[in-house]
C-alpha cells in the first residue's frame, strides 16, 4: 500500500514538473501573455486611448542563440524600466512582453502575426537573425506594425518594407570593410581560410567576403562552411590548418568561443579574426587565454571601464547572469528610439500615438545612445562605424578608432 | 596526407566518445528493453554535473568529474527508470517510448531553467599539449579521452562477464521472464542497468564537453540520436558492436568532411546507417532480429 502511495507521489511529481517545464519552455521564459485576435484590422490604427504603448518582444529564448534572446528581452526591459521611471515617453507608460522564436523563422512568423493581429501592439522589436526577419517582414508589411530588429544584418533586410527597421548596418557594408581594414590594413594578412555558419546570414558574410577578398588581391586557400548544430570543429580546422593561411576568419556568433578554443587546443597559433559577435565579453569569459591576440571589428566595445555603459551592463548582467554584448545593447537603444519617436510626434501636436505615427517618427527618429548617434537611413537601415578591437591580457583593447580608416 | 591523418585521429576520437554514449545505449536497451530518447538529456546532464563539481571544489580534476557526471546520471536513470519504464513493462511498448520523449523535453527544458541558456566553457580539465610523430598529431586531451573510454569499457566488460551482478543483468537481458523464474529481481537489476547505461552517458557528457571545450543545455539531441545510430547498428543490444557502430559513425563523418564539407557531417552519418541496415537489417550483429 505505502509502495502503491509512493509510485503515484513520483508520477505525479513527474506530471507536474514536466507541465511547469514544458509551460516554462512555450513562454520563453514564463513573462509572455497570451496574445488575442482582433476582431477587426481597421482597428489596429486606431488610436492608443489607454496611455500604454505595448511592444512585442520576439527573439530566440532558447536554442544555440538563446544569449541573444535573452539579452533581448533584459535590455528592452531596462530600457522600458529606465523610460517609465522618468515619466515614461512624453506621458506614455511603455509595457513589453516577450516570446520566444527559438531562431526558428516559421515560429517567429506566429509569434509576429501575433502581435499584429493584436491592437493591443503597437510596435514589435526583434528578431535575433536574418531567416526570421525576411519572413516576418512580410507580415509586418502585410498588418502595418513598426517592427524593429535590433540585429539582423542580411543585405535584403534595407527596403524590404516600409515598416521594417533594423538597428544593424548591413553585411553589405560589414563584410568588405573587415575583409579591407582588419584582414588586409590592420593584419595585413595574404591569405585567408576561412569558417562560416551555413545560414542566411553567414553564407551572404562569405559571398561578400570571397568578393572583398578577390579584389583585394587576398587569397583564399579555404572556405568551409558548417550547420548551426554543430559542435565539433576539430575537421574543420585541421582542414584549415592544413592549407596554413596567415589568418583563420570565423564569420558565426554564437558559437565563435567554442571555435576559438578548438583552434588553440589543437595546437594551431594562426591568427584568428571573428566576424559576427563584435566585441562580445563572453567570448573572452569562455575562451580564457584561447581568445588572447583574436581581432575584430564591431560597432561598440562594453566594457565595464566605459562609463557610458558600465550602469547598463552591471543592471544587465544583475538580470541577466551574463554579460551583455552589443547585440544587447541595440535591443536597449531600439526602445529609446521608439521612445523618441513618440515624443517627437507628441512634440508636433500628435494626440493619437498608433503603429502608422510611432513608423513615421521612426523614420525621423535620432538618439544618442551610450554607444553614440543612432539613427535610420531612408532604406530604414542603419549603418554604424566600425573599430577594430583585439583582446589582450584577456580583454579587448581599441586598436583602430572610429574613423581611422576613413 | 597530414591533413587526412589529422581526420583519422579526429575520426577515433570523436568515434571513441560516440563508442561510450552507444554502449551505454545499448546497456539499457539490453536490459530494459526499451529503447530510449532521453540519452541525449542525461549525457548533457552528466556534462552539467562535472561543471559545476569542477566549480564547487575549484579545481578542474578529471577524476573528480566523471565521479560527478556518473553519480548524477545515475540518479537521473533512477528517475528516467521510475517515470518511463517501470510500471510500463506490460504495457505497449509505445507508452514507454512516449514517456521518454516527454522526460527529454522535460528535462531538456529544466536544464534550460536551472543552468540557464547561456553557454557554459569547459576548458583546460587537462593541461593540453600536441604530440608529433612523423605525420601523425595527437593532442594530449585526444589520448585522455580514447584511454577513459577504453577503460570505461574494459571496466564495464569485466563486470558482466566477471560479476554474479553481471551475469545477472546479462540474463534479465536475454530472457527476463526466464531471469525471474531463477530468482533474479528483474525490476530492481533492470533499474540498475539503466543506471549503468545513463551513467556512462554522463561521462560521454563530460568528454564532449572537454572535447568541444563547451556545454549548454539544448545540446544533446543530436548525441542522443547519434548513440541511438550506433546502437542499432551494433543490433540495438550488443554493447562491443555498439563500440564499433560508435567508431565507425565517428570515423565516416570525420572521412566524410575530408573530401566535403562539414556541413553534411549528419548525412554522412544517417547514409551510413541506411546503407549498412540495407544490407544487413541486423547491422553488425550476426543474428536478425535484435531485442527489443
Amino acid at each position: 500500500m505505502k509502495k502503491q502511495t509512493m509510485k503515484r507521489v513520483v508520477a505525479l511529481a513527474a506530471a507536474i514538473s514536466m507541465v511547469i517545464g514544458l509551460t516554462a519552455c512555450s513562454n520563453g521564459g514564463g513573462d509572455a501573455k497570451d496574445t488575442t485576435k482582433a476582431a477587426d484590422n481597421k482597428e489596429q490604427q486606431e488610436s492608443n486611448t489607454t496611455g500604454e504603448i505595448n511592444i512585442g518582444v520576439v527573439g530566440p529564448m532558447t536554442g544555440a542563440n538563446a544569449e541573444d534572446g535573452i539579452g533581448f528581452k533584459v535590455a528592452v526591459g531596462i530600457a522600458v524600466d529606465e523610460i517609465n521611471a522618468a515619466g515614461g515617453a512624453a506621458g506614455y507608460k511603455l509595457t513589453y512582453d516577450s516570446n520566444d522564436s527559438a531562431s526558428d523563422a516559421n515560429q517567429s512568423a506566429d509569434i509576429v502575426r501575433q502581435y499584429a493581429e493584436n491592437d493591443k501592439y503597437s510596435v514589435i522589436i526583434g528578431d535575433f537573425t536574418t531567416s526570421c526577419c525576411v519572413v516576418d517582414a512580410e507580415i509586418v508589411d502585410k498588418y502595418q506594425i513598426p517592427m524593429i530588429t535590433p540585429t539582423a544584418s542580411g543585405s535584403q533586410l534595407p527596403g524590404i518594407s516600409d515598416w521594417f527597421f533594423s538597428m544593424s548596418h548591413t553585411q553589405e557594408y560589414e563584410s568588405p570593410w573587415a575583409a579591407e581594414h582588419v584582414t588586409k590594413d590592420y593584419l595585413g594578412a595574404k591569405s585567408v581560410g576561412i569558417m562560416y555558419l551555413n545560414t542566411d546570414w553567414g553564407t551572404q558574410v562569405d559571398g561578400f567576403l570571397l568578393k572583398a577578398y578577390e579584389e583585394l588581391g587576398i587569397e583564399v586557400l579555404a572556405n568551409e562552411s558548417y550547420l548551426d548544430t554543430e559542435t565539433n570543429f576539430s575537421s574543420i580546422v585541421s582542414k584549415l590548418s592544413s592549407e596554413k593561411p596567415d589568418v583563420i576568419v570565423v564569420v558565426d556568433q554564437s558559437n565563435a568561443a567554442t571555435i576559438i578554443n578548438q583552434i588553440r587546443s589543437a595546437g594551431v597559433e594562426t591568427q584568428i579574426q571573428l566576424l559576427g559577435p563584435g566585441a562580445a565579453v563572453q567570448i573572452v569569459d569562455q575562451t580564457g587565454d584561447n581568445s588572447e591576440g583574436v581581432v575584430t571589428n564591431t560597432a561598440s566595445l562594453l566594457t565595464y571601464d566605459n562609463e557610458k555603459v558600465s550602469g547598463f551592463m552591471k543592471t544587465f548582467y544583475e538580470q541577466a547572469g551574463f554579460d551583455a554584448a552589443d547585440h544587447a545593447i541595440c535591443a536597449y537603444n531600439t526602445v529609446y528610439m521608439i521612445a523618441t519617436a513618440i515624443e517627437n510626434a507628441v512634440a508636433d501636436g500628435k494626440t493619437e500615438i498608433n503603429r502608422t505615427v510611432i513608423k513615421d517618427y521612426l523614420e525621423t527618429a535620432e538618439f544618442d545612445s551610450p554607444i553614440g548617434l543612432v539613427k535610420f537611413n531612408e532604406l530604414h537601415g542603419s549603418n554604424r562605424d566600425m573599430l577594430i578591437v583585439a583582446v589582450e591580457n584577456g580583454e579587448y583593447v581599441v586598436k583602430c578608432d572610429y574613423g581611422y580608416f576613413d | 596526407m597530414q591533413y587526412f591523418i589529422s581526420q583519422i585521429v579526429n575520426g577515433l576520437c570523436q568515434g571513441s566518445i560516440y563508442a561510450l554514449m552507444a554502449i551505454g545505449y545499448s546497456v539499457i536497451v539490453g536490459v530494459v528493453g526499451f529503447v530510449t530518447f532521453t540519452h541525449g538529456e542525461v549525457i548533457i546532464m552528466g556534462a552539467f554535473a562535472a561543471y559545476y563539481a569542477f566549480e564547487f571544489v575549484g579545481s578542474m580534476n578529471l577524476p573528480l568529474g566523471i565521479l560527478a557526471a556518473f553519480v548524477a546520471s545515475w540518479l537521473v536513470g533512477i528517475f528516467v527508470y521510475k517515470v518511463c519504464y517501470e510500471r510500463f513493462f506490460k504495457a505497449p511498448r509505445h507508452i514507454a517510448l512516449i514517456c521518454t520523449i516527454a522526460v527529454s523535453i522535460l528535462l531538456k527544458n529544466l536544464m534550460q531553467i536551472v543552468f540557464g541558456a547561456a553557454r557554459k566553457p569547459m576548458i583546460n580539465v587537462i593541461d593540453n599539449k600536441i604530440y608529433t610523430m612523423g605525420p601523425v598529431q595527437i593532442s594530449r586531451l585526444q589520448i585522455v579521452i580514447i584511454l577513459t573510454v577504453v577503460v570505461l569499457s574494459l571496466l564495464l566488460l569485466f563486470i558482466f562477464k566477471k560479476t554474479r551482478w553481471g551475469v545477472s543483468l546479462r540474463a534479465i537481458s536475454q530472457d527476463k521472464s526466464a531471469a525471474a523464474l531463477i530468482g533474479i529481481n528483474v525490476k530492481r537489476d533492470a533499474m540498475v542497468g539503466n543506471c549503468i547505461g545513463s551513467g556512462l552517458a554522463g561521462v560521454a557528457g563530460l568528454l564532449i564537453a572537454m572535447s568541444y571545450a563547451i556545454l549548454y543545455p539544448s545540446m544533446g539531441s543530436t548525441f542522443g540520436m547519434k548513440a541511438f545510430t550506433a546502437s542499432v547498428l551494433g543490433g540495438l543490444t550488443s554493447v562491443p558492436l555498439a563500440a564499433v557502430g560508435g567508431m565507425c559513425i565517428g570515423l565516416v563523418e570525420n572521412i566524410g568532411i575530408t573530401v566535403t564539407s562539414a556541413t553534411y557531417r549528419d548525412i554522412f552519418a544517417f547514409v551510413f546507417l541506411i546503407i549498412i541496415l540495407l544490407i544487413r537489417p541486423q547491422g553488425f550483429a550476426s543474428k536478425k532480429g535484435g531485442r527489443p
